[in-house]
């Protein structure tokens, strides 16, 4: 139990105890000798009432003294000079004359002050005190009301059991009487002062406080709505069913004391765990030290004053360029649209206006879902088959890791790429292998199979894995780790190979390898955006939407993944561009002499190397184009 | 179970489920510190000024430091006010915690932590 649940209980015990002490002692007065008999509980309950309050008051004091800060001269100075101190000894005043008066019939004048000490202290203390002096008294005169009302029940279910049907009829009429003043004068207290803590806005309506005084006035209602019962219903039956209609009566008043009890529960616990503040003003949790002192509204980090920009940092770690982030957006921007430019020119060539409208041609087409898991792989394997007899013309240095394609084992299936890429065994005991997502393979789209192939497996990943693993120079460590702006890159650069060795011919997988680029694309710009160009979730949900076919929810994981790992969906484009911005560069400067398969050999022949090194090595390449080697491989020696 | 034990079952469950846990809390409040909670400062704040959103009344500050050690610190005024002063807090080198008690207007407790960060070679440590 927390230190706030026990306050609550506390609390709970402080109202019953108090309203039934006070209320007993106002009640016996009220309903005098009419309760015969049933007037002998009366001590007890203004006995009982007063010691629970008085129990209750003290713990409660100990409890607040402990949460302030412990038991300090200074500390109970404070308490005892706030309204909570003065409540605290009307309570205890109120408590000894109610205890002291008791047992003494005589003693009204001492049982009345003891009751108007307990009351004054619901009025010098608490929400509605705190608000004005006026509303104060209104909470003494409510409470003293329920107090009244709630003994008299306790009393009068005695009556139920002691008094003869006539009896009965006539104390039940004289409360009757007295109850609708009484009960009159709770409600309009307790409605003026709803008005004043909780405004008739839907907001303020709207807040813990307010739903919590909403359960509270409905235990209210209840209670009110099975006195109206007893009093319209049950009590004119008393004298002609005498003893059902008792029987009914001391059940009804029961059930009303069962739903006073409810009331006052809701009220320890409101007025323990919520305020009116909710609504008038906002916890300022934000101006203290432990959740958010320095927290902002944008994605991602912020740059400390006069530091280094944490961002920058990030796109270095990710992606070993050199790039500032600005550049970076431009470089994605131009991406997106010039990838946006083949794409409309292919949607165009098939007869469609725009992209839309071919996208959503695309999903809704038949011919392009697959028909089954079994032709899902069917399809790589053509498409590898296809490229590895014309790897020779793009590679001199060939894996002599073979490469497998086999169904995705269970469990690791919803792949969004359509297949993943295992690594040979390094000592040659297993092949690499593509496990094709065979998982509901008839809502995938066929499009994007081919230029998948050829990234995941040949010339992509399987080829440069295979060769860094079997490179004889580097110790193992650089045969085995990777970099993701290297790896990924030669991947995207790899794919784009097809069209020179004639594949990617058919216009629908030339489209889904687009469609796969722009996302990498818009990853640049998005990234870059959120994190150097202050954009809002918002705008970069938007951009995904405009540019991909990525739904909503799609697109605010990629949004998560960018401010979760800042830069790191940057590797694979950057990686792409450099790679291929060295191929131009090469091209440029040795004209005739360009072999794009020695090229190749000298891109995969280290290992992965930061991009900055990539391109010193190109560079000692372009001064000294060694001859071409001849291919180890299985694929075959070739010539040229 | 007879109807009335059930009944009385229900009863206790009704009761039960309004006493159950219903979470956030707000009473007084502090609106600002000065410095700001979160604040990396070159030296030891001479003092720190504690501002509530309404009166309330301050009873205890303990400053909590990098090792842990916890020192009460005194304060001005005593009683209800909306801005206390915690003279001289000799705050020393790293992060300071000081945690804060007050008695809000309507009588609750509320409590909080002012984190202030002094920077290690400016304390004269």
């Amino acid at each position: 139990m927390t230190l706030e649940q026990l306050a609550a209980l506390l609390k709970l015990l402080l109202y019953a105890g108090a309203l039934i002490s006070g209320g007993a002692a106002l009640a016996w007065a009220s309903l005098g000798s009419r309760l015969g008999e049933a007037a002998k509980p009366a001590p007890r309950w203004i006995a009982g009432g007063a010691a629970a309050a008085l129990v209750a008051a003290v713990a409660g004091a100990v409890l607040l003294l402990w949460q302030l800060g412990g038991f300090d001269a200074s500390i109970l100075a404070a308490l005892l000079g706030s309204p909570s101190g003065l409540a605290l000894g009307l309570q205890i005043l109120g408590g000894a004359l109610l205890l002291a008066s008791a047992r003494r019939a005589a003693a009204l004048p001492l049982r009345l002050a003891g009751t108007v000490a307990f009351f004054a202290a619901f009025g010098t203390n608490g929400h509605a005190a705190a608000s004005s002096a006026w509303a104060g008294l209104l909470a003494g005169v409510h409470v003293l009301a329920a107090g009244w009302w709630l003994a008299s029940l306790l009393l009068l279910r005695s009556a139920c059991r002691s008094l003869p049907a006539g009896e009965l009829a006539g104390l039940a009429r004289h409360f009757g009487r007295l109850a609708v003043a009484g009960i009159a004068a709770m409600v309009a207290c307790g409605a003026v002062l709803v008005l004043v803590l909780v405004p008739p806005t839907r907001e303020a309506w709207l807040t813990p406080y307010a739903q919590n005084l909403a359960l509270k006035i409905a235990f209210a209602a209840g209670a009110l709505a099975v006195a109206t019962y007893a009093r319209t219903r049950l009590v004119p039956r008393l004298e002609r069913e005498a003893p059902a209609a008792s029987l009914a009566l001391r059940r009804t008043v029961t059930a009303e004391i069962v739903l006073i009890a409810g009331a006052l529960s809701a009220t320890a616990w409101l007025t323990t765990f919520h305020s009116p503040h909710e609504y008038h003003e906002a916890p300022a949790a934000q101006e203290e030290g432990g959740g958010a002192p320095a927290g902002r509204a944008e994605a991602g980090p912020e740059p400390p004053e006069g530091g280094d920009d944490p961002y920058a940092a990030r796109v270095r770690a990710e992606t070993t360029s050199d790039l500032e982030p600005d550049q970076i957006h431009q470089l994605g921007l131009s991406e997106v649209k010039r990838i946006e430019g083949e794409m409309l020119a292919i949607a165009r060539q098939l007869g469609f206006a725009d992209l839309r409208a071919f996208d959503s041609s695309l999903e809704h087409n038949p011919a392009l879902a697959a028909k089954s898991g079994q032709e899902l792989v069917a399809l790589y394997k053509d498409h590898l088959y296809e490229m590895e007899v014309r790897l020779p013309l793009l590679f001199g240095r060939l894996p002599r890791a073979r490469l497998e394609v086999v169904p995705m084992e269970a469990g690791l299936e919803a792949q969004p790429a359509g297949a993943a890429y295992l690594p040979a065994a390094p000592d040659g005991s297993r092949p690499g292998r593509l496990a094709v997502d065979t998982n509901q393979a008839t809502r995938r789209q066929i499009t994007a199979v081919e230029s998948a192939a050829y990234r995941e497996g040949l010339p992509g990943r399987h080829l440069q894995l295979s060769i860094q693993q079997e490179l004889a120079a580097p110790p193992p460590i650089r045969r085995e780790a990777g970099l993701p702006a290297y790896e990924e890159g030669w991947a995207l650069y790899a794919e784009g190979l097809a069209y020179e060795v004639g594949l990617l011919r058919n216009p629908y997988s030339r489209y889904g390898k687009l469609r796969n680029e722009m996302l990498h694309a818009i990853r640049l710009v998005a990234d870059t955006g959120l994190h150097a160009k202050g954009w809002t979730r918002e705008q970069a949900v938007q951009l995904f939407r405009e540019y991909s076919t990525l739904d909503e929810a799609e697109a605010h994981n990629e949004i998560d993944r960018c401010i979760a790992r800042p830069a790191q969906g940057l590797a694979a484009k950057l990686g792409q561009l450099k790679i291929r911005e060295l191929r131009h560069r090469a091209e440029k400067a040795l004209g005739s002499r360009f072999d794009v398969r020695r090229f190749h050999d000298e891109i995969l022949g280290a290992g992965p190397l930061p991009l900055g090194l990539l391109a010193q090595r190109i560079d000692a390449y372009i001064a000294a184009p060694p001859p071409s080697v001849e291919s180890d491989s299985p694929y075959g020696a070739h010539s040229h | 179970m007879s109807p009335r034990r059930r009944l009385r079952a229900a009863t206790a469950a009704l009761l039960l489920a309004v006493l159950a846990p219903l979470a956030a809390f707000a009473h007084s409040a502090l609106k600002r510190s000065d410095p700001p909670s979160g604040s990396v400062l070159k030296a030891p704040p001479p003092s720190v000024v504690l501002e509530f959103n309404e009166p309330a009344r301050l009873t205890s500050v303990v400053a909590v430091g990098a090792d842990q050690s916890e020192r009460k610190l005194e304060f001005a005024p005593a009683g209800s006010a909306t801005s206390f002063t915690v003279a001289a807090p000799a705050l020393s080198a790293g992060r300071n915690e000081l945690r804060w008690k007050a008695l809000s207007k309507d009588g609750h407790p509320v409590s909080g932590t002012v984190v202030l960060v002094v920077e290690p070679n400016a304390a004269g440590r």
